[in-house]
Order: C-alpha cells, then sequence, then structure tokens
C-alpha cells in the first residue's frame, strides 16, 4: 500500500535526513516523549526524536560508556558520536532525565553536541513536582529562542499546538482501525505510522496518516480464515531498527491490536487543552501535556500503566499481554511483577520477555512467544 | 463542537431574563405589604424604604425561594422570591412559625437534592454575569490568574464561616436583647454584604441604595458591602470569583455529594492528563486526583461540564441522573 510506504520510507531510509540537509532553519534533537514540540515549532525550529534501537551504534557506544548500560541509553549515544544521519544534522539535543543512564548521558553527549538538560520529578501527581516542571519548561524557552532567533510568541504557540492536535485527532481515528475486529493493520506498521512523526515534519504526517486512514476505511475489510489472536504490547519501547519482538508476535497469524509503548502510541496519543489561551497559560498546558499522562515507570506511582493497559486491553478486545523488559533497564523489570498480577485478576494472560538489541536470542524467543500465542489460540 | 458550553450559555442567558425581569414578563403588580407588627415583636420585621434594606415595592411572580441568586433586590421583583439564605435569614428572625417554613424548606431540599450545585454553574444569574466578565477577558487577551492554595483555603473558611454567621445573627436578632438599632442594623445580614443586593438594582435602572448611615453598624456593612462588591468584579481576572466566597453556594454545596445529579469518573479509563484541572473554572483537582470512588462531584463543584468536554478520553467522565447516564465525555 503506496500509503504505509510513506511511513516505512521515512523510518527505514534517509529520506528526512536528505530533506533537512537542505533546510537552513535550526534542528533539535530530542530524547524521550517529555519534550514539548509545540514549543520547537512555535520559534521555527524542526524538533526531531533521536531515540534509537540501533545495535550497532550501541556496540560503537563502549567505547566512551560503560558495557552495562540499557542499550537504548548507550545506541543514543552511539549515534550521537558517529554523527549519524539527523544525530549529525541537529543543533541542538534536548534530553529529559527519566532513568540514571540519560540522567548521566548529558555530559557524554555534551562532548559532541550542545546538550540542554530537561530535569524530570521523581513523581508527577504531587503539586511541587508540577510546579517545578513548569518551571523546567519556562527555563527552556529562552534556550530555543537564543538557538532559533525567533521570540516565543502567544499566536505562534497557538498555531503550533492546534497543529499537534490536528495530529493526535487523526492518530485517533488510525486507532479505532486498530481496534476493529479483525484489525486493519498490523502492529508493526502501526509502529511504523508512530515512528515516522519521530523525525518527519508534522503537518505532512498528519495529512500522510488521514490518507492513510481514508484508505484503510474505504477497503474491504480482510477475512482471515481464523480469527488472529490479539496481542497488546507494552513495556520498554521498541525503536527502529530493533522490531525483533512485534515481528517474532506477529509472525505466526497473531496481531498486535495496540502498543502502549512512548515509541508507538503514546508518541501522538495527548491532546493539549486550548481553554486559557494567554501565553503562560498555554506553556502551563504544553507542561501538563508532556508530563502528566506519560505512563514512564520512572515515576515513583505506577498505577497510571496498570490502568492504561487495562483500558487498552478492554477497548481494543485483547487476548493477552506481551511486557517486553529491556535487560539492564530494571525500571521496566520492576514493574513487570505489578502488571502480572493486575491482568492475573482480570483474567489475562501475560507474557513476560527479556531481551536487547541482539539478534542472539532471537530463536529462543521466538519459542516462547510462539508458545505464548498458541496457549492463547487453544 | 462546544456543544455543552452553547447550550449551557443559552440556559444562562434564559435563566437570568427571568430570574432578573421575570416580573416584567408575568407582571403581578402590587405593592409589598408591610408585615404587621404584633406588639412586643422588633421593629425589624419592618421594611423602611429609605434603609439600606429597601425592597422593590413589588412582589414576585411565584412565592418560592430558589437555591440560586434569584434576588429579592431586582428591579421589580423577578420570577421567585429569592435565595436559600435569604429564606433562612429573614423568616429566622421574624420568628416565622414552622408550619409556614415547612414547605418551603421541603422544596428547597428538594430542588438541592435533585440538582445540586448544578443551580449555580447554569441557572444562577450572578454565576451568568461573573462568567460574561470571564468571556470578556479572553476577549482582550488578558491572562488569568490562579489562587495560591492558602488563599483557597482561607475563602473555604470564610464562606463556611458567613453560613453560619448568618444564620446565627438571624436567629439571635429575632429576640430583642441586642437593642434596637443593632437588631434593625443587623436584619439580613448576608444580604447587606452580597455583591447581588448592589449589582442587580442598577440592572433594572433602580437605585440599589448604596449608603445607609443610619448607625456604626449599618455604616460599617455599607463599606463592607461596597468592598464585596468590588471583590465581585475580581471575577473578571479569577473565573467566578465571588462563588469562593458566596454563603449561598457553600449552602447547597451541602447536598452535593448527595444530589441525584452527579457527575462520574471512570478510573481506569483516566490517564491523567489533567486537562479536568486545567478546564474547571474554580481551579477543583478533584476529577483529576480521584481513584477510587466513581462520584466526583466535590463540594464546591458547579457541575458546568466544561471538564466532561474537554475530557479526551471517551466515556471517562459521565454526568448521571439517578444512576442513569445523561452525558459523556
Amino acid at each position: 500500500m503506496d500509503e504505509l510506504q510513506y511511513f516505512r520510507e521515512i523510518v527505514t531510509t534517509d529520506r528526512r535526513e536528505r530533506e533537512l540537509a537542505g533546510y537552513h532553519g535550526r534542528v533539535v534533537g530530542c530524547y524521550c516523549n517529555f519534550v514539548p514540540e509545540e514549543l520547537l515549532l512555535a520559534c521555527g525550529a524542526v524538533p526531531v526524536r533521536l531515540c534509537s534501537g540501533d545495535a550497532a551504534a550501541e556496540r560503537a557506544a563502549e567505547a566512551i560508556l560503560p558495557r552495562d548500560l540499557c542499550a537504548v541509553a548507550k545506541s543514543a549515544a552511539g549515534r550521537v558520536q558517529r554523527g549519524d544521519g539527523l544525530c549529525g544534522r541537529a543543533d541542538l539535543l534536548i534530553l529529559p532525565t527519566p532513568c540514571d543512564a540519560k540522567k548521566k548521558l548529558g555530559p557524554v553527549l555534551g562532548q559532541f553536541k550542545p546538550v540542554h538538560v530537561l530535569d524530570l520529578p521523581p513523581r508527577k501527581e504531587s503539586p511541587s513536582a508540577q510546579a517545578f516542571w513548569k518551571t523546567q519548561i519556562r527555563d527552556l524557552v529562552p534556550v530555543i529562542e537564543r538557538l532559533t532567533g525567533t521570540p516565543l510568541t502567544r499566536a505562534a504557540l497557538r498555531q503550533a499546538m492546534d497543529l499537534i492536535n490536528r495530529r493526535h485527532r487523526v492518530f485517533r481515528r488510525f486507532l479505532a482501525l486498530r481496534a476493529a475486529d479483525p484489525p486493519r493493520i498490523t502492529g508493526q506498521d502501526a509502529l511504523f505510522v508512530t515512528q515516522a512523526s519521530f523525525t518527519d515534519d508534522v503537518g505532512r504526517w498528519t495529512t500522510q496518516l488521514e490518507a492513510l486512514c481514508e484508505r484503510l476505511e474505504q477497503s474491504p475489510p480482510p477475512a482471515p480464515a481464523v480469527r488472529p489472536v490479539r496481542l497488546l504490547l507494552t513495556g520498554a519501547p521498541l525503536i527502529w531498527p530493533n522490531h525483533k519482538l512485534i515481528e517474532l508476535a506477529e509472525a505466526d497469524g497473531a496481531r498486535v491490536v495496540i502498543d502502549e509503548f512512548c515509541s508507538g502510541t503514546q508518541r501522538v496519543y495527548q491532546p493539549v487543552e486550548l481553554r486559557e489561551t494567554s501565553l503562560p497559560a498555554l506553556l502551563d498546558a504544553v507542561a501538563e501535556k508532556c508530563l502528566l499522562p506519560t505512563t514512564c515507570p520512572c515515576f515513583v506511582d505506577g498505577t497510571d500503566r496498570l490502568n492504561r493497559v487495562q483500558e487498552l486491553a478492554t477497548t481494543h478486545r485483547v487476548d493477552g499481554v506481551v511486557y517486553h523488559c529491556l535487560r539492564l533497564c530494571a525500571l521496566f523489570e520492576m514493574e513487570a511483577q505489578a502488571m502480572q498480577q493486575t491482568l492475573r485478576a482480570r483474567g489475562l494472560p501475560m507474557l513476560s520477555v527479556s531481551t536487547d538489541f541482539s539478534a542472539e536470542d532471537r530463536g529462543q524467543l521466538q519459542t516462547r512467544v510462539e508458545a505464548f500465542v498458541e496457549m492463547l489460540r487453544g | 463542537m462546544n456543544r455543552i458550553t452553547v447550550t449551557r450559555r443559552a440556559v444562562q442567558v434564559v435563566f437570568f431574563i427571568l430570574l432578573m425581569y421575570g416580573a416584567f414578563i408575568w407582571p403581578r403588580h402590587y405593592e409589598t405589604p408591610l408585615p404587621k407588627v404584633p406588639a412586643g415583636v422588633p421593629r425589624t420585621t419592618l421594611y423602611n424604604r429609605n434603609r439600606i434594606l429597601w425592597v422593590s415595592g413589588k412582589e414576585s411572580v411565584v412565592d418560592l425561594y430558589l437555591p440560586a441568586l434569584a434576588c429579592r433586590f431586582t428591579a421589580k421583583g423577578g420570577l421567585f422570591k429569592s435565595c436559600i439564605l435569604h429564606f433562612f435569614s429573614e423568616n429566622f428572625t421574624w420568628r416565622t412559625s414552622l408550619q409556614i417554613m415547612l414547605p418551603h424548606i421541603v422544596w428547597l431540599v428538594v430542588l438541592c437534592l435533585l440538582l445540586g450545585r448544578f443551580w449555580c454553574g447554569w441557572i444562577c444569574p450572578m454565576g451568568a454575569l461573573m462568567d460574561a466578565m470571564t468571556w470578556l477577558r479572553k476577549l482582550t487577551r488578558w491572562r488569568q490568574i490562579h489562587l495560591t492554595p492558602r488563599w483557597e483555603r482561607f475563602l473555604f473558611y470564610l464562606r463556611h464561616f458567613l453560613v453560619w454567621f448568618t444564620v446565627v445573627v438571624s436567629v439571635l436578632i429575632g429576640y430583642p436583647w441586642l437593642g434596637q438599632g443593632a437588631n434593625d442594623a443587623l436584619f439580613l445580614i448576608y444580604c447587606q454584604i452580597c455583591p447581588a443586593r448592589l449589582g442587580y438594582p442598577p440592572l433594572g435602572l433602580v437605585n440599589p441604595c448604596w449608603t445607609d448611615n443610619t448607625n456604626s453598624i449599618t455604616m460599617f456593612l455599607t463599606v463592607l458591602g461596597w468592598f464585596c462588591f468590588g471583590l465581585f468584579f475580581l471575577s473578571f481576572a479569577i473565573p467566578r470569583f465571588w462563588c469562593r466566597i458566596c454563603a449561598i453556594g457553600a449552602l447547597v454545596g451541602y447536598f452535593n455529594r448527595g444530589a441525584l445529579l452527579t457527575l462520574e469518573k471512570s478510573a481506569q479509563k483516566c490517564t491523567s492528563c489533567g486537562t479536568c484541572r486545567r478546564s474547571c473554572v474554580l481551579d477543583l483537582d478533584d476529577v483529576y486526583l480521584e481513584r477510587r470512588r466513581p462520584v466526583v462531584t466535590a463540594p464546591e463543584c458547579q457541575l458546568c461540564l466544561t471538564c466532561l468536554e474537554d475530557c479526551p478520553e471517551p466515556g471517562c467522565l459521565e454526568l448521571k441522573f439517578l444512576g442513569r447516564r445523561i452525558l459523556r465525555s
């Protein structure tokens, strides 16, 4: 399908890099899901999310980082160190501090690029934490203004927020297609769609997704001989090119009908509230949108993710949950048990797998995932 | 888009006209009869035209009170007689017999139990005026001011103090212990500082009697009334500011949790995005914070339903009447 091919191309080729090579404005590299894109867009910068699942970059980073560090942090550093693609193009890196690895990554990346570290509070529900976070966002404004030379105005921010909200609306329409039975799109293709938004122009991505939704809504629904097993994927983010787990999960007829990754659904899911439209109110709205609905396990309280997974399992009529633990990321692994217990209480089976970017354990993973899918089918 | 807000504005305008100018629409012109004063009953039973408690001279069309700011002091009387607090303060002072009061009390309690503070959010003309001020502010692009938690706490104690202070004073001045001057001056004490008493008559082109220099108490209350009238205009910067002081609202708020009209939240559907708290005109965080119980109507919640309208999660917030769903996010 041509519409899908577009998203695959953005993720897997250097198309975006070539486009931005001829671009005269500023490009700002972001990590995680906490960076307010609206702010960057309003100041005329192009936000690109540089999180990576590149195994080669991960190994390269072992020259500057300890070996026993999570693969996401290592490969992010490796790409910046090598000046890969958009990492070489970025004029500034914005790095939030959800975990220890990301905290200490600041100075490491700082050897190669200017870095602005965005401090995250350890919990998100307390008023003091939220006040602190809003200060962090307000302090980010002059940094970006200096970089682009464009002062932040109310009108520009409002326009950027409208753009982000348009993106959110079409994404919810897309999610409804995944909730359909049988699902209109595979989980991996959906992951390509969301991960194309990492680097793609927001307006163009939205238009393309509208076209894809149109196409999917109009084409006749697939009629598989057997009803595919419906899976939910949660846990540590799968980021291109590390799509190993989702490939394996969908290999023999199962469908990942929804994921709960910060590199997937969460990425474009949340709208931003627009009732008060003065500049400080808009900034606060953006700050809250970046912090409050996230389900990152870096926060003390993990209830939000438990609720979120249960809700998605209900709305997408899920048969089983696959929980991805990234080796050496203690945060996701520590929340796995609570998730298992909660889902068991609801009669929902969960498979917890622990892996990393390497292809070595592929066979072993395949056996476990196949057995799980077989169990759900039976 | 914004269907709830548009409906609410329309309802507010309709009730503003009814409660402010009802007597023009359904005229019932007769002079307010001065209550007959038996010997030994304090003079506070009298309306005095030149006093601060000046009454229009025209009675309301319906001889009933409402749990919203339908007011005795509108230009020519309104559709309804007055507000719930006015009912208690005047009748406690008059020592009205329970036989006469009981039907009114039942009527008011039923209204409160049916809709809770929906009365404040949708019916109250003062609320409509304050919403109009917020609308003006947004039009002129001024920024909103948020009260600090300390101020919120102070105003919480203030409004509940005002409810009970009004009730206690109204009962006490029904007896001649305080002396005639004090009794006269303290009649309908809450009305004397309520911005509606100064604000409503000019809207019908009638002089509200701005000053009362009978004695030192009336002069003090005059100044306090001006001050509160000024506070009312703070609603321009702080949405519905007077609602945070209003004793009538605080009184109706006692019924809010038990009311048949409820706002309910599904904790599982909630993503904690905080949109409900951001859109709340009263900066309430009860909807955002609640994780266990389904009913989220706090005593301060006016069921204006902006949170329900803004909530991005389908079905997370629901408006229910007697357990039956009326609206959902």
